[in-house]
């Protein structure tokens, strides 16, 4: 005697299923075009909101409105603020005291940049930065928290991407440090970045014979000098001063952080319209794809259509299942997308940032919900929207003659 | 009086205006077993239709089981056509993706609420009754392309069967298919009518016509002649 199986209720989800599984190129090549969609926009905007987050941290922090540095070195400087790209470069230090005499500068002091062999904490070369503890209003803002005590000459405290923990020991051209204290992420070079007192700058560029020429006099030298200037002054105003009295004797180049930060939010505009652009373009496409590709379809489904309909199916039970249908591709395009562009984002996304030259602060994960909710919506509407044209053209037939003419 | 059909009419708006169905009225009763015999063309399929409620006419009443049926609307009259009504279509009329046994049991779950497995069961059990007396219970695990011609129309008139239908109509039942095929197909029908189906089936062959007890004759529209 046969067995008969036991079959499980053939509901109109379970219809549309199986009618998505008995094509699996095509329903494969529409997830993947709703797929292209929810990836490009939803990494896409990570991303931006990341370069965002990023330049916006710095800007907030930064605190100096001017940074003097020798002159040909603007870029140098830049790109070791942004990018943490190790560099070493000297002005005379006296400059400062004679500076911070013109009115309207606040707050002024002095950094030394060395540029270390690799250490035993990191693969590649890191940016030393001495600081002047005394005047500092740069990096001690962001150390409040964790530096509690003054830093020793022979501590130093560590970028957020330095693989060191408190009270580990690095050692730099021979000479060892105990990490005092760890900074949060700031989005900057200053992540990869290892800041120590000036005396222990000085003592560690002596000793490492890294100065040629004048080394008795190392104490005259310093990298760059950040200047905060009062609210009431244009830096400008600040900048010109400083051009007509020390330009030509100390042969200087200046960074204005509102301009540099300026370039860099028009550089970060472009940059996002090029990624929505993309994003949108994905999105027509997908639905040109998915409409064309259920316009193929309409003479092969009337069959089917007509069928359920002699068997008893009202025209809304065949629009829903042929909208449940266009609703799984999107919402199978829209997850793997996001996951793909999730996975791609964690892997890669300060490589991205890094070759782009920009500082970048990963999103908090509510944020990322956040978006994850839009794309998966804009995503969601997709192929329903491309497929209804053909939906209800199809449901509108005549039942028997679409089963006539389906055959 | 399990179906009343009353001055039917249908008429198509061609290049000119195109009757297929003219003014037919007739009547059939419980346990009836009737026929409709016409050429091609001749209007039998779409007066099927009205009668199974796909196709509306365009004037005329249609009343199965006491029940008017011109007044329901999409809803009302898909899910009477569900429950009242068995109908086997001409042709191939299995969905490809589905085995033998879900295209048996689709029609029963798709106004099913009650999805407890009592109910699976009652529905399995009955697909597995009407395919042994169909004698297609080796196939019910098979897709319909693996599947004869005989087979499939063997599988079409057990799914039509599964709501136990009050009124089953067939059309051109045995159409496409070989003498032997033929034979096991009226066989069937005769073996549902002697259980007490009410069946009202078109053909244009004579032999088959000859199964059943009660004969109209169509011809443009009309039906002509009944014995």
């Amino acid at each position: 005697m046969h067995i008969m199986p036991q079959i499980k209720p053939i509901t109109i989800y379970r219809l549309a299923w199986r009618n998505l599984a008995q094509k699996p190129f095509r329903t494969t090549c529409l997830i993947i075009m709703t797929l292209l969609f929810s990836a490009s926009l939803f990494g896409g905007s990570i991303l931006t909101k990341n370069l965002n987050d990023g330049i916006a941290g710095m800007a907030n922090r930064l605190g100096a409105d001017i940074l003097i540095v020798p002159y040909g070195y603007e870029k140098e400087l830049e790109v070791a603020l942004l990018r943490g790209e190790p560099s070493t470069f000297y002005l005379k230090a006296d400059l400062a005291q004679k500076i911070e005499k013109i009115k309207g500068i606040t707050a002024v002091s002095s950094q030394l940049f060395i540029a270390s062999l690799s250490a035993g904490c990191c693969t590649s070369k890191l940016q030393l930065i001495g600081f002047e503890q005394s005047t500092d209003f740069v990096i001690s803002p962001w150390m409040k928290q964790q530096l509690t005590a003054r830093l020793h000459d022979n501590e130093v405290v560590v970028g957020s991407k330095i693989l060191a923990d408190v009270g580990d020991e690095i050692t730099f051209f021979n000479h060892r440090f105990r990490v005092a204290a760890k900074m949060d992420s700031t989005g900057m070079g200053f992540d990869t970045s290892v800041f120590m007192t000036m005396d222990a700058a000085y003592n560690l560029m002596k000793t490492a014979d890294l100065l040629s020429g004048d080394v008795d006099h190392i104490r005259n030298y310093v990298s760059s000098i950040f200047i905060r200037v009062d609210h009431d002054y244009q830096p400008k105003a600040i900048v010109n001063q400083i051009m007509q009295k020390y330009a030509v004797e100390y042969n200087l180049d200046f960074v204005m952080t509102k301009v540099m930060i300026s370039d860099i939010y028009k550089w970060l505009n472009s940059f996002s319209v090029i990624v929505y652009t993309l994003a949108a373009i994905f999105w027509l496409l997908a639905i040109v794809v998915i409409f064309i590709v259920y316009s193929s379809t309409i003479n092969e489904r009337k069959r089917e259509v007509g069928i359920l309909r002699i068997l008893g199916a009202s025209r809304s039970m065949l629009v829903k299942m042929l909208f449940i249908e266009s609703f799984i591709i999107s919402v199978i395009g829209a997850i793997i997308g996001i996951i793909f562009a999730t996975i791609v984002l964690c892997a890669f996304s300060m490589l991205i940032c890094q070759s782009l030259g920009l500082p970048c602060i990963n999103a908090s994960f509510s944020s990322a919900i956040t978006y994850g909710l839009i794309v998966f919506i804009l995503t969601l509407i997709i192929a329903p929207l491309a497929s209804s044209y053909s939906v209800l053209s199809i449901t509108r037939t005549d039942s028997y003659q679409a089963y006539r003419e389906g055959e | 009086m399990l179906l009343e059909v009353k001055n039917i009419r249908k008429q198509y708006q061609r290049q000119t205006l195109f009757c297929a169905v003219d003014n037919v009225s007739f009547s059939l009763q419980q346990r009836d077993y009737a026929c409709i015999m016409g050429r091609s063309g001749s209007g039998k399929t779409t007066l099927l239709n009205i009668i199974a409620g796909i196709s509306t006419p365009t004037q005329g009443r249609i009343i199965i089981d006491n029940t008017d049926i011109a007044p329901f609307d999409d809803e009302q009259a898909s899910q009477f056509r569900n429950q009242t009504i068995g109908y086997v279509p001409q042709g191939s009329s299995l969905l490809t993706n589905l085995t033998a046994m879900e295209n048996i049991c689709l029609p029963y779950y798709l106004y099913s609420k009650n999805k407890q497995p009592d109910n699976i069961e009652c529905c399995n059990k009955r697909a597995q009754q009407l395919m042994q007396m169909a004698e297609i219970s080796h196939l019910s695990e098979i897709y319909p392309n693996q599947m004869s011609g005989g087979e499939m129309r063997r599988v079409a008139i057990v799914r039509a069967l599964i709501c136990s239908p009050k009124l089953l109509l067939a059309d051109e039942p045995t159409n496409d298919l070989d003498d032997e095929s033929s034979r096991q197909i009226m066989q069937l029908f005769s073996g549902l009518h002697s259980q007490g189906t009410t069946i009202l089936l078109v053909t244009h062959d004579h032999e088959v016509a000859n199964y059943a007890s009660k004969h109209f004759k169509m011809e443009a529209g009309k039906l002509t002649d009944y014995s």
